[in-house]
């Protein structure tokens, strides 16, 4: 048995900020061994954004980079020089996965296209990442994680039921867009890794933000293409479509069925404008949505948050608190999952990481390593992978090629 | 084919047609995390066989939207997008009958992805304890919402409510003008679709080392952490430092997208570079030079003026003009695309996105395709969402034996 699952598999990661990283750092964190390729001096720009550690802006202290790159080992590599770009496919030899986030155009400029690297390594899964795909008129076009998150129509349904129609449309929080992405190329290049231990044939996967965004709203797309309707962030009456405020947050509560919504006024103690004629089926429920919703959030107000959660719960009906940050570093589930790790960073100290969502029965996830300072395995990869000598390395180093 | 010029010309061996070809899922899941999950794999060639209740079916059979808005299990949009490409057959797994077939089926499967809650796992004799007895190859994938351990673990929870608890609803609508308003979640089934997502990932991971050493394993998904490795700074921030950040209004800018003549566009100017192009875009070449909005933190004071002078000068554009001229001068933009802009959207069509796939109930309809596209292992053919049942006599009398008059015994008895 391996010790991770993804033990063997080599990958060479030439992206930067949120969604390459992301998808690699997946990888790395299934046992891949991940090198990530920074560009001497300034490195990854995600070491620039913070949250920085005390709110000391510093290069090796951002949270979003020590998030993103954990696991993973670290070189410096001008590969817009020659002798960079030389030391880089040397590197491609040796790797089974090349995850890439530049504009088409640039890879060609820089002569790193798929059908040039195949041809030194015939095995290879190389994955682009870009924006909006390499073909169709806008494969060139730059757009990060604010501007995506919008063309690929989910800004437009945000936020929900809002009370304020005429309100900007807004995006979901966090770098959620670009997780996703991330997260969708890493299935993909999976994918190609299986098919090439079982075929020892490589290949070239194409992964287009903006179509990732658009298959995860699924249905306001499909509506559309199929029947005309744009569905929009309008507000619709509707069954507890939004969290109701107790004492110390909110609750988002379900009652879907005809019988959860028996539970649900039982739980509430039967009360007499429950009974009403027009809340006695669902769909009934569905169109008076707006006439039952103030009844529950009048009665939610009374309910501490985590406390009406657990009961609700023990009546078999869907709920979950309306988490913060701090009410999610606090959970006894989150403790009991041992969901945070702690690691150990040079710069940055002990830190507690989120892990993999998934637990392996057989081939635990591991934190192993910390995100790597700029250039920190130089010596391991270049001297140790490629046989450079140490003096050359510092030759290198000089020229400001790593 | 668009992405034909990246193909191989000629395979050094032979190529299966898709990635996954010979990987054999069975699917025990309802609704949408789970039916994704393995939707992605059957997209990518796997042999997905799904597991349905006699009689009543998949619960997205009953969701909306449906075609023309006639409500019928066979043509509810939901079901129809979540299950492309699967086998369907239709069993009873609360009758020994029933759990004693899908055993056998499990016994030939490489992969077996279910949602069930840990207890009914348990009640049902489907645990990976017992499973592993009759195949030790097998790779297990139970997706619930907490996990199969922990103090919630048999808790209930749909996506609404995973949303909220994995941390994300609490930064919604992020950058809001009324702090007082209700947090919100993302649109559409977005918490579930990740959810799927990153079981699938973690059972191909699983599945990739099952081939290298013939091991198989269980792999436990929760959907909280899965939403909570998504918003990982504001959750990292808090275990960092005790921040907790909320929707409310923070200072930044171009934060939120500004409105058009027809619609809303989302502009970004990042970096000293961007500035000085983006203020000569809009008309204030004299930003570019002063020396009081010269770096990211003297504009970040500044950000409410040059906001407020954005929108007004936003409000003069198309949306779609300003994107494609934001591109023409190498600026970050996009506009906020509506279903109706993304179905009429040249890139997309040029990629090829939407794929028609006939079924004989819902008819010809334009279904999303891949956000990904294999050079050497494209998907070619779609097959449409099974009826229900649809492939009982495939699976039952072609993969485990049985006589067709077992069927119609299976099938009097509602097993099948």
């Amino acid at each position: 048995m391996s010790e991770q699952a993804l033990d063997h598999l080599k990958v060479l990661e030439l992206c930067n900020f949120v969604c390459g990283p992301y998808c690699s750092k997946l990888l790395a964190d299934l046992g891949a061994e991940v090198i990530k390729v920074e560009p001497p001096r300034v490195g990854d720009e995600a070491r620039k954004r913070g949250p920085f550690l005390n709110d000391i802006p510093h290069p090796e202290r951002s949270g979003l980079f020590l998030y993103l790159n954990t696991n993973k080992s670290g070189i410096t590599l001008d590969i817009k020089t020659t002798k960079g770009r030389g030391i880089l496919k040397e590197l491609i030899k040796k790797a089974n996965i090349l995850v890439e986030d530049n504009p088409p155009k640039v890879m060609k400029e820089l002569g790193l296209t798929y059908r040039e690297l195949k041809k030194i390594n015939p095995r290879l899964v190389m994955t682009s990442i870009t924006p909006f795909g390499q073909t169709g008129p806008y494969r060139d076009y730059k757009a990060y994680e604010m501007n995506l998150h919008h063309a690929g129509g989910e800004g437009y349904l945000l936020p929900t039921q809002s009370p304020d129609l005429t309100r900007e449309p807004v995006k979901a929080g966090g770098l959620v867009g670009d997780c996703i992405c991330g997260l969708s190329s890493a299935i993909a290049t999976l994918a190609a890794a299986y098919n090439l231990n079982e075929t020892g044939v490589g290949q070239y996967i194409d992964a287009s933000k903006q179509d990732v965004l658009m298959t995860m709203v699924l249905l306001e797309i499909a509506m559309y293409a199929n029947m005309g309707i744009v569905r929009n962030r309008l507000e619709r009456p509707l069954l507890m479509p939004i969290p109701m405020e107790c004492q110390d947050g909110y609750i988002m509560i379900s009652a879907l069925t005809d019988r959860e919504w028996q539970d649900l006024v039982k739980f509430m103690g039967n009360p007499s404008w429950a009974s009403d004629e027009m809340f006695s089926h669902w769909l009934l429920r569905q169109t008076n949505g707006d006439k039952i919703n103030p009844h529950i959030g009048e009665w939610a107000k009374h309910y501490k948050k985590e406390k009406l959660f657990q009961q609700l719960q023990e009546n078999t009906l869907a709920a979950a608190p309306v988490n913060t940050s701090e009410d999610l570093v606090h959970s006894a589930q989150m403790e009991a999952r041992g969901f945070f790790a702690e690691v150990e960073h040079p710069e940055a100290g002990k830190l507690r990481h989120p892990r993999v969502p998934y637990k392996f029965s057989e081939t635990p996830s591991k934190v192993k390593r910390a995100a790597p300072l700029l250039g920190q395995h130089n010596e391991s990869v270049y001297c140790g992978w490629l046989g450079y000598s140490k003096e050359e390395l510092v030759k290198l180093k000089e020229s400001g090629i790593v | 084919m668009a992405l034909a010029k990246f193909c191989p010309r000629k395979p050094i061996i032979h190529m299966p047609d898709q990635a996954l070809d010979h990987l054999k899922v069975l699917e025990f899941c309802n609704f949408v995390c789970g039916p994704y999950c393995t939707k992605l794999l059957a997209d990518l060639g796997a042999e997905v066989i799904k597991v349905e209740p006699p009689g009543v079916g998949d619960g997205s059979r009953r969701r909306g939207p449906f075609l023309n808005d006639i409500p019928h299990t066979e043509r509810s949009g939901l079901f129809l997008y979540l299950n492309t490409n699967k086998l369907g057959i239709t069993l009873d797994v609360k009758t020994r009958t029933g759990q004693s077939i899908l055993k056998e089926l499990i016994k030939q499967t490489d992969i077996f992805v279910e949602d069930n809650l840990p207890e009914t796992t348990a009640e049902l004799g489907l645990t990976y304890a017992e499973l592993k007895k009759i195949n030790p190859h097998l790779v297990m994938t139970s997706i619930t919402p907490f996990g199969q351990i922990g103090p919630y673990r048999n808790y209930k929870a749909f996506e609404l409510n995973s949303v909220h608890a994995g941390g994300e609803g609490y930064m919604m609508p992020i950058e809001s003008t009324f702090p007082t308003r209700e947090p919100v979640k993302g649109g559409g089934l977005v918490g579930d679709c990740m959810c799927g997502l990153s079981a699938s990932l973690a059972t191909l991971a699983a599945s990739y080392d099952m081939k290298a050493t013939g091991m198989g394993q269980h792999v436990d998904v929760s959907k909280q952490d899965v939403l909570m490795t998504m918003v990982g700074l504001e959750v990292a921030m808090f275990t960092y430092s005790g921040t907790v950040r909320t929707r409310h209004k923070r200072k930044a800018m171009l934060a939120a997208p500004k409105e058009c003549q027809d619609g809303y566009i989302m502009m970004s100017a990042f970096g000293d570079r961007d500035w000085q192009v983006f203020a000569r875009f809009i008309g204030k070449d004299s930003w570019a030079e002063e020396e009081r909005l010269n770096t990211s933190m003297k504009r970040w004071e500044n950000s409410d003026e040059i906001d407020q002078y954005v929108e007004t000068w936003a409000k003069k554009h198309k949306k779609d003009d300003l994107f494609h001229n934001l591109q023409a001068n190498a600026l970050a933009g996009a506009p906020v695309n509506t279903s109706e802009d993304l179905v009429k959207s040249p890139q997309l069509e040029a990629r090829g996105f939407f794929v028609e796939i006939d079924h004989p109930k819902a008819g010809k309809l334009n279904y999303p395709s891949f956000s990904y596209n294999l050079s050497g292992t494209p998907c070619n053919t779609w097959r449409a969402a099974p009826l229900l049942g649809q492939h009982n006599e495939f699976v039952y009398c072609g993969r485990l034996g049985y006589d067709k008059q077992a069927l119609v015994k299976m099938f009097e008895a509602g097993v099948i």
